[in-house]
């Protein structure tokens, strides 16, 4: 009951209206779909255990390879494809609609990543049925998966965040744009693993496994997260933050609408 | 009078509180054998606790260490037993633990919750030790002698009053022999008694020596187990049969023998109507009878005397390797449920199933985004197509019949080898037992058998596992806080004796023999084979309760499986069955049993094999464990 007044409200913004819209026209996803399902199932079949053995020596494989490519490919699409207009014709930047759309900037920009957040989900959940069987001969329980789950949605939803503010920020030079793309994502994903660990979606998601926990735990005054919560945390302060900023970055292009 | 309310009060709390907290609890323990311990055997710990307070309702335990530092395998074992004395009383418990080294001393303990109310450290570096312990069930202390009567083995002589005797047969595994003389067997209990037959079934020596008082021999228990039938007494001057046996002179003073006829077993010194030593096979163990009173003159000081013992106890000096092997974790690699997970034992899909499934998705997928393409107005319901298949593919993804054995916490297997001592009534169990976490936790595993003895345990896989467990021995065996990390296996090794399941008589006659076999299980009795002269005779399943008897006539059967390996002529001619995993559990076996010798070399005499479908070592598992078990009988009956 909580939830559904901000649902009604986003299935009425126009923007989300037209995002929704784009999204279901855009053939482009479509071959991304099946592309990214194409290597999820190849890595998959790669990694499966032979049939029947039980080998001792080392733990199973094949969930963490799985999720971990899921999770590396989803981060790149993530925030690229956020970092990608989906309104509008394509000479019309985001800065015109947010001068020119008769909406607040806050309604504008809840609608915009609401319609982005469903490609997420599109992406996401086409990865689930490859990830469940990957837990199932994995030994993996529901927790564990669930836990995994999140993670993914988590991490790929604040990464979605970073590449629209992005866009906001850097709409007009792509160069810019391209470059701030590929070293946020260099630095999330391979970076961050060296530098900071606690904040490396691949890390955390072998945490929330079965695997020797590779993440410490956080200490804070009273509580102690364990690795992959902290992920989690640092992904949702990620995405806020992110949101802070392009929702300030939208204030000041509609004022210097006013202005003009 | 106010005063009386906080008085009264006072009173009311006391009466409340815990009556274990006026529990004064003395407790005494006793290291051994009269304090002789063998090392690598399971001794007898005795511990006596007496109770001056309130009444009790506790734990006793005794905690003991096995396992090596260097290869990294220590590990505790506390054997608990839940203890109820009233006030006033006093109680003494037997446990039987195995000691391999006197380095880690034993704890003995009794606790309530978690408060510990007594303690006691058994410190092993100050008990007596022996190679061989001799336990006399005598009136006297004549035994003394063969304490130096073996220069190579250092041999110690216990002497026990009969209410003093193990209850369990695990308690004798530190004893190599027991001599009974001038002590009656009725005295027993039945526990006692059952134990004292338990353990020589399984290999132990029972020596009944003649004494004045003959009718000691003929009582009922006795008379059971001797391989003579003693008729009563007689007086002789001298021995000459021993002193030419032995090439020793004995003096021709009057002795006093009893005298007795064989009616099983063989002569080692005398004739079939006068016996002097003879002695029969009980299961693996022997019954030896002694005519003569070995502590009456002129025999103690008779130098013979010492080669008369070595016939007596023909206690083999070279060491059990195997055992020994074992219990250093050189043999690990080929333990049974080591070699179960080298074969396919879980059931997930092949690459072959996923293949067709991962091509499903992706297939429908694309058609969907096709349609999708060429159908741009009704896009909406393509994407619902989408939505649908995710949930139908995540469904069918979670759905258990995919995989059986990983869904569980742990998997459980237990592979028994039960061979049935010819004669003895009893059977003895083998168990292999092997627990793999797949997620790890704390495990709890039940055992069939109060008396079982854990030989040896060890842990393979990718985690580790707790340095110590608890065997709870109160009411039936049950292993607990077995720690076990994601992905660890361990494994047991152990040993129990019970009563025969499956009785096997067979009896020879000119062209082949008679076999008769009734299961007293309640499982049935499958793919029973006699294997003889190289030859297999298939009898096919015996119900529960039923008793099957057929003639074999091995000159009418053919030999062309004689050279072939026995493990895999009994492998083919195994029960059918579609279960898979059962039959890499008979292979590995019937491999364990039979090892690389042909079937001819093993049917010299008759051999009977069956299979009980179902675990004999293990108890109900929790539910959250899939449990799988499978044991093969194996007979040798006598002809």
């Amino acid at each position: 009951m909580i939830i559904w007044p901000p649902l009604r409200r986003a299935w009425h913004n126009p923007i989300f209206h037209g995002g929704l819209e784009a999204f279901a026209q855009q053939p482009t996803q479509r071959s991304y779909s099946v592309n990214y399902v194409a290597t999820l199932a190849t890595v998959l079949l790669i990694t499966w255990p032979k049939e029947g053995f039980v080998n001792l020596r080392d733990l199973p494989f094949t969930y963490n390879a799985v999720g971990g490519v899921t999770m590396i490919i989803l981060a790149y699409l993530s925030i690229s494809q956020g970092a990608t207009r989906i309104l509008g014709a394509r000479y019309l930047s985001l800065a015109d609609w947010l001068r020119l759309a008769p909406v607040s900037v806050g309604a504008f920009l809840r609608g915009y990543l609401a319609a982005n957040c469903l490609e997420l989900l599109l992406f996401w959940g086409l990865a689930v049925p490859l990830l469940v069987l990957a837990a199932h001969v994995s030994g993996e329980p529901l927790v564990h998966l669930s836990a995994g789950l999140l993670l993914l949605l988590v991490c790929a939803g604040s990464y979605r965040i970073v590449g629209v503010t992005l866009l906001i920020c850097f709409e007009r030079d792509e160069f810019l744009l391209y470059i701030c793309v590929c070293l946020l994502y260099m630095c999330f994903i391979l970076g961050s693993g060296f530098v900071f660990p606690l904040c490396n979606p691949v890390l955390a998601f072998a945490d929330t496994s079965l695997w020797p926990h590779r993440l410490s735990s956080l200490t804070l005054p009273g509580i102690i997260l364990p690795g992959w919560v902290a992920t989690v945390v640092f992904h949702m302060l990620l995405g806020g933050g992110s949101f802070i900023i392009a929702l300030l970055r939208g204030y000041w292009v509609q004022r210097t609408r006013t202005q003009l | 009078m106010y005063w009386l309310i906080p008085w009264c009060a006072l009173a009311l709390a006391l009466a409340w509180l815990p009556s274990q907290a006026y529990a004064q609890v003395t407790l005494e323990a006793r290291l051994g054998l009269q304090g002789t311990l063998r090392l690598g055997k399971w001794n007898l710990i005795t511990v006596q606790v007496h109770n001056a307070g309130g009444p009790l309702h506790g734990t006793l335990g005794v905690r003991t260490w096995l396992g090596s530092e260097s290869r990294g395998d220590v590990h505790s074992t506390l054997f608990t037993r839940p203890l109820a004395l009233p006030p006033g009383a006093r109680k003494r418990l037997t446990f039987a633990v195995p000691i391999t080294s006197i380095a880690d001393p034993v704890d003995v303990s009794l606790w309530v919750g978690d408060q510990v109310l007594a303690q006691q450290r058994l410190d092993l570096r100050e008990a007596l030790h022996a190679e061989q312990i001799i336990l006399g069930l005598t009136r006297d202390v004549s035994l003394d002698f063969l304490a130096t009567a073996f220069p190579k083995t250092h041999t110690r002589i216990v002497y026990l009053p009969p209410a003093d005797l193990p209850v369990h047969w695990s308690g004798y595994d530190s004893v190599s022999a027991v001599v009974v003389k001038g002590i009656s067997l009725q005295a027993l209990s039945d526990t006692q008694y059952t134990a004292l037959q338990a353990w020589l079934a399984n290999g132990g020596i029972l020596i009944a020596a003649g004494d004045a008082q003959y009718t000691l021999l003929q009582e009922p228990r006795l008379r059971a187990l001797l391989p003579v039938h003693v008729l009563g007494v007689q007086a002789q001057e001298g021995l000459p049969a021993l002193a030419e046996r032995y090439a020793t002179p004995l003096p021709d003073s009057p002795m006093v023998l009893a005298r007795a006829r064989l009616t099983r077993g063989r002569v080692l010194i005398g004739t079939d109507e006068m016996p002097l030593l003879a002695h029969r096979p009980f299961g693996k163990g022997r019954v030896v009878f002694l005519a003569v009173d070995y502590a009456m003159p002129p025999l103690p000081g008779w130098s013979g005397q010492a080669a008369l013992w070595k016939d007596i106890l023909q206690i083999p000096e070279h060491v059990d390797f195997v055992r020994e092997f074992a219990e250093l974790g050189m043999l690990d690699e080929s333990h049974p449920i080591m070699k179960l997970f080298g074969r396919p034992v879980l059931t997930f899909p092949s690459h072959l199933t996923l293949s067709a499934i991962l091509l499903t998705y992706l297939s429908l997928l694309t058609l969907l985004f096709w349609r999708m393409s060429r159908r741009p107005q009704q896009c909406w319901r393509y994407w619902g197509g989408v939505a649908v298949l995710i949930i139908v593919c995540t469904a069918y993804a979670l759905s258990p019949f995919l995989e059986h054995g990983l869904n569980q916490d742990a998997l459980l297997f237990d592979v028994t080898t039960m061979e049935l001592p010819a004669d003895t009534g009893y059977a003895h169990v083998q168990g292999h037992v092997g627990l793999f976490a797949i997620r790890g936790g704390q495990f709890e595993i039940p055992l069939q058998q109060a008396d079982t003895v854990l030989r040896h345990t060890f842990t393979r896989g990718a985690g580790k596992a707790g340095k110590e467990f608890e065997a709870s021995v109160g009411e039936g065996f049950r292993l607990r806080r077995l720690g076990l990390e994601a992905w660890t296996l361990r494994v047991f090794s152990t040993e129990s004796m019970i009563a025969a399941p499956v009785q096997v008589v067979a009896e020879g006659h000119t062209t082949g023999l008679t076999v008769q076999v009734e299961n007293r299980s309640s499982v049935p009795l499958q793919g029973t084979l006699v294997a003889y002269q190289g030859r297999v005779f298939a009898l096919g399943a015996i119900a529960p309760g039923e008793k099957f008897r057929d003639e074999l006539y091995p000159v009418l059967q053919s030999t062309d499986s004689a050279q072939e390996m026995a493990w895999r002529v009994m492998l083919k001619r195994r029960p059918g069955t579609m279960d898979t995993r059962l039959a890499y559990l008979q292979e590995v076996l019937l491999q364990q049993y039979f090892g690389d010798k042909r079937l001819a070399d093993t049917s010299d005499t008759p051999v009977l094999t069956g299979w009980l479908l179902a675990p004999t070592t293990l108890g109900t598992p929790p539910a959250a464990t899939a449990m799988q078990g499978v044991t093969l009988v194996v007979s040798r009956p006598l002809l």
